[in-house]
């Protein structure tokens, strides 16, 4: 076993470091306040080859590892906690990923180039109004008519609505969509690149919607209906009618970082909470780190910090043994617990953090001024289940361990 | 154009931490990582290559795990060779010993049109390094430079010195250290990390440069202490506002100034 | 026993000929002809180029020409120039550099000097012949002894590369040269809030400055105070909302009084002040404003 990272892997860590210091950590409180992440940065990102970290270098990317991919992120979010800005990083390297790996050539070579150099959005459009846990259930429907799909349908709580409109090329989601049958199932629904936007101008049938959520505002989250919204054939992504397993996988590889952006920002609120600790005086110039309550609590909190961080690893590890390297003995369906296992972890364990961080700072922390907020709230939409809900992830697990005829009664 | 760039690994003194019953540095507990005039000064390099045709060579003295991943980053930020003169203590060796393998370098493997280094290193600050070379191999010395320019024929450098804004001009070869404010260097990107992986560290033998190595005879490096008077006053009410006022506007009616 | 000066400013000369007190006669070398002028007398022989002007290159031909073996100590200021000036000589004559000495034993054969950015001090045995480049106040003398000065211009031709000198621009009075210097640091919060800094500081008749992040990250001036910028030496240095980071606090050591107000009492600048408040500058500064006002209308 070897549980060190590679040089090249430290290299890259302390580059993506050496970036965030120099051009994130001075923008993310603006970020969060301003509820915008200004496109000259994600212009940097992308120069600095930030967007295509796992994308091959055919179409543009940087040809990386995903175990790479997941600590570009990590470090994002440690300089960026409130994670607007790693979020926006995650979901444009997972989501073209997992095109690259099911789309067809004509989509890859069109979107992924843009996508790697910051023009395009490319995130996912699973969820509805009556649910999104449910995606049997979804109700967008897509029709074949005269070679070209004609989409119809509401999608609800997607991030990137209006960054989608406001990018110079645009952009869109890998969204499902019932082909065949609206029945409740997982046989009919199909997977399509949909581009409300591309080449700077916007497509008809496409009504967008902005909410205004109460955290990690740098990035939109939004609904929008498709009236009669046309998608041509070279975007249907995968098979005919097999989008429910396609876009299972791009979950579990949109998870992984989804923990590593936890783990990230959970680091931060750590680290930021030790130098209060450190410094903090009372009861008579007793400083607050010689409270054995408090250094109990910290022991366990980091001890979970790091459980949640090897989840991650280990399911960044396996994602490429299984999709980079596709070793031998290695199946998709491998990644389904450990990838559950860090999504359930990690949001979890940063929102015990933050709770116990900002109970350390005392009024202190109730301020806008101590910014400790920020990352509770931004890691929060993730407890509450954004790319994945905690529970499902239980049920995942739980199912696996006792094995599915037994969880049914 | 040929560059060379020889480079210091120093103690990140940003990291300093000493021991509270010695007094000593914890060595163990500080990292180390490439001087950051040094960083910029391959950045200067790199700018240089970018523009018109050059080759860049960075050396170090060392022998350390650091100092393989010093050249390798360097390579990652884009030189086109990078040289380990092996030898297990460099921060012990003399200076003008250091300037003096740095000249056998040069002889053996240049020459070299530039030779741009750092104004000093993170942890010394001596900054003597620079007129060492200078008068060992004859060249003039552009120094301290914050800001470098080059027209394809001729270096033009300013430098910010104690009295002053000095401007220089003047043609390779020559010898030219800059600032930390010369510029910011690039940060690699995964694909330039990937192909520095490939790159060779090539390592020579200490001996083949220098006779013999002598050694600073350091007693003893403690925490320095700047003996201040350390009155303080904290502000815990409005009396104290008046004290501290009244503490500042004496020490300034002391020294003549009110 | 016979030590080498180099200066290229008056005001360093008191601190470099208390080498007398220990028996060494000293001799001055210098590339600036007026300095040469104005403090032969202080010196036994006086060295300076025909050529006036940091020529590197015409400043080794001013040391070729110059018998170094006589001397046990060669000496420089610890001032950029300086430090470059010793690493010349080293190069001629392989003797080794001790940089930014702060004290030296000249029987015992030891000194200290700075190291880790002015963090720490390296304790170190040396061998002679030694140079060494000292800071202020190691070898101050009042009144230095007065020797027959005899001049010796040497000739070192034309230099190939061409260099230009201009005084710095200073906005309002000058803080290398100020008595009195306020200084500002992270704890501001504006560019507008740094007027009360340049208020206090017309008050007293003295400079402004500020911290390397409000000029060279937020442009709020343009220079600033520290190892890499300004390197003051007033009567009094007041600086409101800085930690006292040691790359500021390396620029401000020279001062006589420092005087620190922060309201962060762990910052590292209280164990550098001879006077400190733990308050809000915001609170604190107007006040100082005001009370000053006050007493000048008295």
């Amino acid at each position: 076993m070897n549980f060190e990272f590679s040089e090249e892997e430290e290299m890259f860590r302390d580059s993506v470091r050496e970036f965030s210091e120099r051009y994130i950590q001075p923008k993310w409180v603006e970020v969060d306040e301003s509820n915008k992440i200004p496109y000259d940065l994600i212009k940097k990102m992308a120069d600095q080859g930030l967007f295509g970290i796992p994308i091959s270098e055919e179409y543009g990317g940087m040809g990386g590892t995903y175990v790479m991919t997941a600590i570009a992120v990590e470090e994002v979010a440690y300089y960026d906690p409130a994670v607007a800005i790693a979020v926006y990083l995650l979901l444009n390297n997972g989501w073209p990923y997992a095109l690259e790996l099911f789309g067809s050539e004509e989509a890859k070579s069109e979107i992924l180039p843009k996508v790697v150099s910051g023009e395009a959005f490319f995130g996912i459009a699973s969820t509805e109004p009556q649910g999104g846990s449910d995606v049997a259930g979804i109700k967008t429907f897509a029709e074949k008519k005269d070679g070209v799909w004609i989409l119809n349908g509401e999608k609800s709580y997607i991030s990137g609505v209006r960054e989608v409109t406001e990018l110079p090329m645009g952009g869109g989601w890998f969204l499902v969509a019932k082909t065949g049958s609206l029945e409740w199932g997982h046989r009919n629904i199909t997977a399509f690149a949909v581009l409300p936007k591309w080449n700077g101008k916007l497509k008809d049938g496409f009504k967008p919607t902005i909410y205004e959520e109460i955290g990690r505002g740098g990035l939109s989250t939004g609904g929008f209906i498709l009236e009669n919204f046309e998608v041509e054939d070279k975007y249907v992504i995968g098979e005919l009618n097999k989008g429910f397993y396609h876009v299972m996988e791009g979950f579990n590889l949109a998870r992984i970082l989804v923990a590593a952006a936890c783990v990230g920002s959970a680091r931060w609120a750590l680290d930021a909470a030790m130098e209060w600790l450190r410094n903090r005086k009372l009861f008579q110039d007793r400083r607050l780190s010689s409270f054995q309550g408090i250094q109990f609590k910290l022991a366990e909190l980091y001890a979970d910090l790091e459980a949640a961080r090897l989840f991650t690893y280990k399911a960044a590890w396996l994602a490429d043994k299984i999709y980079k390297e596709k070793a031998e003995g290695y199946n998709p369906k491998d990644l389904n617990i450990p990838v559950a296992l860090a999504k359930m972890k990690a949001p979890e364990t940063a929102t015990r953090i933050y709770e116990e961080v900002l109970k350390w700072h005392g009024a202190y922390g109730y301020t806008k001024e101590s910014n400790v907020y920020r990352g509770w709230i931004g890691t929060f939409s993730y407890t509450i289940g954004a790319e994945g809900a905690q529970n499902i992830m239980r049920i995942i697990i739980a199912r696996d361990l006792l094995g599915r005829e037994y969880v049914r009664g | 154009m040929k560059i060379l760039v020889p480079i210091k690994l120093s103690l990140d003194t940003s990291q300093i931490k000493f021991d509270e019953s010695t007094g000593e540095p914890i060595y163990e507990a500080i990292p180390k990582k490439i001087s950051d005039a040094d960083k910029c000064a391959i950045e200067e390099a790199l700018k240089i290559k970018d523009k018109y045709q050059g080759a860049v060579t960075v050396v170090t003295i060392g022998s350390t795990k650091d100092h393989y991943r010093m050249l390798r980053d360097a390579y990652a930020m884009g030189v086109d060779e990078a040289y380990l003169i092996k030898y297990d203590s460099p921060e012990y060796i003399p200076a003008n010993q250091v300037a003096n393998i740095i000249k056998s370098f040069f002889e053996k493997h240049g020459p070299y049109d530039v030779i741009l280094m750092g104004q000093w290193s993170n942890d010394t600050h001596s900054s003597s390094l620079q007129g060492m070379l200078s008068s060992l191999l004859n060249y003039p010395l552009m120094p301290n430079v914050d800001k470098l320019d080059f027209d394809g024929t001729f270096f033009i450098g300013s430098s910010n010195m104690e009295d002053g804004t000095y401007t220089f001009k003047a043609k390779p070869p020559l010898i030219i250290s800059v600032s930390t404010e010369a510029n910011l260097p690039r940060i690699p990107t995964l694909k330039d990390i990937l192909r520095a992986k490939k790159m060779p560290i090539n390592e020579l033998n200490i001996s083949d440069y220098i006779e013999s190595i002598g050694k600073l005879d350091i007693v003893k490096v403690s925490r320095y202490v700047v003996e201040r008077l350390r009155n303080i006053i904290k502000i815990e009410s409005e009396d104290d506002v008046a004290k501290a006022i009244d503490m500042i506007v004496n020490v300034l009616k002391g020294e003549g100034l009110i | 026993m016979n030590a080498l000066i180099y200066l290229d400013d008056s005001n360093w000369a008191n601190d470099a000929l208390g080498i007398v007190e220990y028996g060494y006669t000293p001799d001055l070398v210098t590339h600036d002809v007026r300095i040469g002028e104005s403090l032969k007398s202080y010196f036994h022989k006086v060295y300076y180029s025909s050529k006036d002007g940091f020529h590197t290159d015409l400043i080794i031909k001013l040391f070729k020409s110059i018998d170094l073996n006589e001397y046990k100590v060669i000496i420089t200021p610890s001032t950029q120039k300086g430090r470059i000036i010793a690493g010349i000589v080293s190069g001629l004559t392989g003797y080794t550099v001790y940089s930014d000495v702060v004290s030296i034993d000249f029987n015992g054969n030891t000194l200290e000097r700075l190291v880790y950015g002015g963090l720490g001090k390296a304790q170190i045995k040396f061998e002679y012949p030694v140079i060494i480049t000292i800071t202020k106040g190691v070898l101050k003398i009042d009144s230095p002894k007065t020797y027959e000065g005899h001049v010796e211009v040497v000739d070192v031709g034309e230099s190939v590369m061409e260099v230009e000198y201009s005084v710095r621009e200073a906005v309002g009075v000058d803080p290398t040269k100020a008595d009195v210097v306020v200084g500002a640091g992270r704890g501001f919060k504006s560019r507008e809030d740094l007027n009360m800094v340049e208020e206090l500081s017309n008050e007293l008749n003295g400079a402004w400055s500020v911290t390397r992040p409000l000029s060279a990250d937020y442009g709020w001036c343009s220079h600033w105070i520290g190892i890499s910028g300004l390197i003051i030496n007033p009567k009094v240095y007041i600086v409101f909302g800085s930690s006292g980071q040691p790359h500021h606090m390396l620029g401000a050591r020279g001062s006589k009084v420092i005087i620190a107000v922060n309201k962060d009492e762990s910052a590292p600048i209280f164990q550098e002040c001879d006077y400190g408040v733990v308050g809000d500058l915001y609170t604190i500064l107007p006040k100082l404003i005001e009370k000053i006002r006050e007493l000048k209308k008295l």
